[in-house]
């Protein structure tokens, strides 16, 4: 009865989407503003029902209601409570209606939060939104019912695959939709601004930390999916390039291409007609993520089962594609800005590779993942691609990437004169050098790990000798002290100092990827209290313990580990059974230090009471993730920031033309 | 407040015959068609280059009996050959066909040999599967290098070769086998392979 | 040669040409480390059969164990990395490496990228400087009408927008 209500909900928000998408036209067309309201009224009442729906779903997870077919396929009785809150993104038609919920999130906000400004192009970007909620309403009503009813009603559930029983593992799903439905609006306030012929740069403004957001989002949820890969499924690296992988991060990196040259556009009205088309590639490849994660076209670890949505998904990505850039082609002539990158050497120019780049790496997993399907298309051959094709191509653009972020915080706008950009180089490259000569002598061999600590040091230093100096200017200039100016020089910019403190942790990040260049892998057969030795630890089996946790049981090898003679640490690699599963699960035991992680997984438990572990040193892991807490405080700092233009001309006309 | 009048747009004549308007569209179109193709396609179906290639031998013996068997030596009678495991699933509902088809060619028609080899088991399971899901013709372990699978490029189980009476692998079957599939090979003397 | 030195020479000669060609062609014997290293970076590029994304090194699928186990075996042998990689090849089909080869069709990919990268680059800057040689060919600069008091204000408010980004 109560999940029959939750469906009415959906149909309800159906009802009121339907009502957003074309009543704002009304408005407009009519010189009607009430109705325009209205769209905006009925968008937030779409919140309501699709958090009613939500909640009811919710609940039959909680009281383990496996009537609705959905519950019995990701949750149990025995599953813990947290568990099997995070089962509602657990599988298909649950995540759907997650990503609903969180889009009428945001368009609520939306409609509330701009109620008065942009009242030039609100009407449509109503209209846009609920242009997407209408299709995945009808998703949700139509195939891929989550409150779907089942008879007769099974005693217990199949259960949530223990693989995601993770913390990590809960917060990715929803983190990435935070992400990939951000974006959203941005493209919305693009497309309202094509449809309304209002090309100013007022949607970049207004949505800049709706992208920032977006962008925050979609970075730390990959960052969660790569540190459970590393922590559960015991092979030692965290980024497989799985199709669906590849699916997340295409649209980052276009949405961080974006958020770079959206920069250009509010300073020099440069690049209008490339940002339009950054943010449609953008959404358009949060659309394409979602479609080759439901579709069943390609093989991928996160594949839900190939199901009937995936036409449907593919049918809407491409009419969407289609209209926006028909939208687009009808502005473009009058978005054509006249300014241009005056020289070669100019900070503009450092932007435009930066795009260049990005979307470099971008075409590279595309054509990486979508390749096996044209060979089979044009040769009939079925053929893999891998790490090798990916780790080959990305990692020198990616370290391009890496050099140019310092000689772009170096070079100037407009014109930097090559002796000025010399002079201040020298201090900048002299620390690389010493970052990499300095890595060789601590015994690091591989030249592409040395290029990247190089590199690493030298854009670390140009990072923070820009800040150091804006914060000594700023101290001699207002006569404060430096921690009061080092307060006072972010506060009065916290875009740029954000986004500094952002890139240093890119550049702590590719550290911490270099350590990948000299890991070591060893596989040894341990018998009890016999020391074996390995990468300057020694290794001690003490015996096997076994354990019922929760819902598994539990054996555990325990091994001490020690260095030069003194314990420094017990770990205990294990394999966790689950009664739903047949094959255990591998609970890997890492011990972390900055330089490396000591990466211990329990391979099988032999006769005469030995166990075979495979041992992994893998270098500079904790400096990897030390990038996200620069990265939490660099897009604090930055979203804060409320653009001054905004403010400003509050009191002004509106109505400006490019 | 009323919201202003829109700007004016650009001739439609100019843009619809731009170039790049036309590229953009086609690559969309190409973007739709590749993935409708790939709806199309199993992605865990992989066709096997062995097919049209002589059948590698080699000697087992058997496992619920006493006969040495070498595949080579069967050549002149058409070969079946299904890979199992004791631990695979989908093996189970193929067991009464194959079952069925040693019964009609093999003992009644004597015109097909049907094999059948177990992969990454061990004796008593298998023997066990066989005798719970009645199977009673030739069967076999792989030895634990796995050679056999290896020289078969084997990447999952169920899988089955039908061989000709020359020792060339006709066709392959990836997932159970079906009594259609069968017959078309051992009866109807099918020669061409489809193997999506 | 008497018959009966020939049919003793002949079998010597025969021998010793055999352990000649066969001590030619016998290199040093591999340490371990050595067999263990190539078994890793052959199998890096296998894919495991059973897995999604995880290489044969990587994976403890019972197949990829097999497949190590055979690699590590023909490597013992003797055989080049290359025949090792085409015996798999042969069986499973060009899907068993995990990127196509750089040869025909997979060469198209491997290209594709970089190609596309200097292209989009070159025809970026080949539109900067046909623009900014168009702009160059403007006579007068707006500069010139200014007065000194201007013109350093002009210089401070650019220092101004270099700081803020």
């Amino acid at each position: 009865m109560i999940n029959d209500i939750g469906y009415v909900f959906l149909v309800a928000a159906m009802a009121v989407s339907l009502y957003g998408v074309f009543v704002p036209h009304l408005g407009v067309v009519r010189n009607n503003w009430n109705l325009v309201r209205s769209a905006q009224f009925a968008t937030i009442l779409n919140l309501a029902f699709v958090a009613a729906a939500s909640a009811v779903l919710w609940r039959a997870f909680v009281v383990s209601d496996f009537s609705v077919r959905f519950v019995w396929e990701t949750s149990s009785r025995d599953l813990p409570l947290a568990y099997k809150l995070a089962a509602f993104w657990g599988g298909m038609d649950g995540s759907l209606l997650f990503w609903e919920l969180v889009l009428a999130g945001f368009s609520a906000a939306v409609a509330y939060g701009y109620q008065r400004s942009n009242r030039e192009i609100i009407p449509y970007v109503i209209a846009v939104l609920n242009v997407v909620h209408v299709f995945l309403l009808f998703l949700l009503l139509t195939w891929s019912n989550p409150l779907a009813i089942q008879s007769p009603v099974p005693l217990d559930g199949r259960g949530l695959n223990p693989l995601l029983q993770h913390p990590a593992m809960a917060a990715h799903p929803p983190l990435l939709y935070l992400g990939y439905v951000g974006f959203s609006i941005p493209f919305a306030f693009a497309m309202a601004s094509l449809i309304r012929g209002k090309l100013d740069n007022d949607w970049v403004t207004t949505t800049r930390r709706w992208t920032l957001f977006s962008w925050y989002a979609l970075t730390v949820g990959q960052m969660l999916g790569g540190q459970w890969a590393y922590e559960e499924l015991g092979w030692g690296g965290y980024w497989g390039w799985d199709p669906v992988e590849n699916a997340a991060l295409m649209p980052w990196l276009t949405g961080t291409a974006f958020l770079h040259s959206v920069i250009l556009q509010e300073k020099l009205n440069m690049m209008k007609v490339w940002n339009m088309t950054l943010i449609i590639l953008t959404f358009g490849l949060s659309v394409l993520g979602t479609f080759i994660v439901r579709s069943g076209v390609l093989n991928s670890v996160h594949a839900f089962a190939q199901s009937e949505i995936g036409p449907a998904f593919l049918i809407f990505l491409g009419l969407m594609l289609t209209g926006a850039f028909l939208l687009l082609f009808r502005r473009m002539a009058l978005l054509e800005s006249r300014h241009t990158a005056e020289t070669l050497a100019s900070k503009e120019t450092t932007f435009l590779l930066n795009n260049l780049l990005f979307v470099g790496i971008a075409f590279t997993v595309f054509l990486g993942t979508v390749f096996p399907l044209v060979a089979e298309a044009l040769r009939g051959t079925k053929l893999s691609i891998q790490a090798p094709f990916f780790n080959t191509i990305t990692a020198p653009l990616g370290i391009a990437l890496l050099a140019l972020l310092g000689v772009c915080t170096l070079i100037a706008w407009r014109h930097s004169s090559l002796p000025h950009l010399a002079r201040n180089f020298r201090v900048p490259a002299a620390a690389g050098a010493v970052a990499a000569a300095g890595s060789a002598l601590l015994g690091v061999r591989s030249g592409a790990a040395l290029t990247v600590f190089g590199i690493a040091g030298f854009t670390a230093t140009v990072l923070l000798l820009d800040f150091a100096r804006a914060v000594r200017v700023r101290a001699r200039q207002e006569e404060i002290s430096l921690p009061a100016a080092l307060v006072s020089t972010v506060t009065r910019n916290p875009q740029r100092y954000g986004g500094l403190v952002i890139h240093l942790g890119m550049v702590a990040l590719f550290i911490g990827l270099a350590g990948n260049y000299f890991k070591q892998e060893h596989s040894f057969t341990l018998s009890r209290n016999q020391p074996v030795s390995v990468g300057g630890y020694q290794l001690v089996y003490k015996g096997m313990k076994v354990e019922q946790v929760a819902n598994a049981t539990l054996h555990g090898a325990e091994i001490e580990v020690y260095r030069n003679n003194r314990l420094v640490d017990t770990i205990k690699p294990a394999r966790s059974f689950y009664p739903t599963q047949p094959d255990p699960l591998n609970e890997v035991a890492i011990h972390r230090t900055l330089a490396e992680d000591l990466y211990v997984v329990l391979a099988s438990e032999n006769a005469g009471d030995t166990v075979t572990v495979k041992v992994n040193i893998n270098p500079l892991v904790m400096v990897a993730w030390l990038a996200f807490p620069l990265f939490t405080l660099g897009a604090g700092i930055a979203i804060w920031y409320r653009p001054r233009r905004l403010t400003e001309t509050a009191l002004d006309s509106r109505w400006s033309y490019a | 407040m009323t919201p202003p009048p829109s700007q004016a747009a650009a001739p439609a004549s100019s843009w619809l015959r731009s170039w790049k308007f036309w590229s953009v569209m086609g690559g969309i179109a190409a973007l739709v068609a590749l993935f409708t193709f790939g709806f199309t396609t199993d992605p865990k179906k992989v066709p096997s280059p062995l097919v049209g290639l002589p059948a590698s031998s080699f000697q087992v013996r058997q496992l619920n009996g006493t006969e040495q068997l070498s595949l080579a030596g069967l050549r002149g009678k058409p070969v079946l050959l299904n890979f199992w495991a004791s631990w695979c699933v989908a093996c189970r509902e193929e067991a009464a066909i194959l079952q069925q088809a040693h019964l009609t060619y093999e003992k009644e028609r004597g015109v097909l040999r049907v094999i059948g080899i177990a992969i990454q088991d061990k004796p008593e399971p298998a023997l066990a599967f066989a005798r719970k899901y009645g199977k009673t013709y030739f069967l076999a372990l792989d030895n634990e290098q796995g050679d056999i699978g290896l020289a078969y490029g084997l990447y999952g189980v169920p899988e089955t070769f039908f061989i000709n009476a020359q020792g060339i692998i006709v066709c392959k079957k990836i997932g159970p086998v079906t009594p259609e599939w069968i017959r078309d090979y051992a009866e109807r003397g099918k020669t061409t392979c489809d193997q999506s | 040669m008497t018959p009966a030195k020939f049919i003793v020479a002949l079998p010597a000669l025969l021998l010793t040409a055999l352990l000649f060609l066969s001590a030619a062609r016998a290199a040093p014997p591999m340490t371990n480390e050595e067999v263990e290293r190539r078994v890793l970076a052959i199998t890096d590029d296998l894919r495991c059969p059973t897995c999604q994304g995880l290489s044969v090194k990587d994976s403890e699928a019972g197949f990829s164990q097999q497949i190590r186990d055979k690699v590590r075996l023909m490597v013992i042998e003797g055989q080049s990395d290359e025949d090792i990689k085409a015996y798999f090849v042969a069986r499973y089909g060009e899907w068993i490496l995990r990127a196509p080869k750089k040869e025909g069709f997979g060469l198209v990919l491997w290209l594709l990228p970089g190609l596309a990268i200097v292209a989009a680059g070159g025809a970026i800057f080949w539109r900067m400087h046909r623009r900014a040689k168009a702009q160059a060919a403007v006579p007068a600069s707006p500069l010139a009408g200014l007065t000194p008091a201007q013109r350093e204000r002009l210089e401070r408010d650019l220092r101004r927008f270099q700081e803020e980004d």
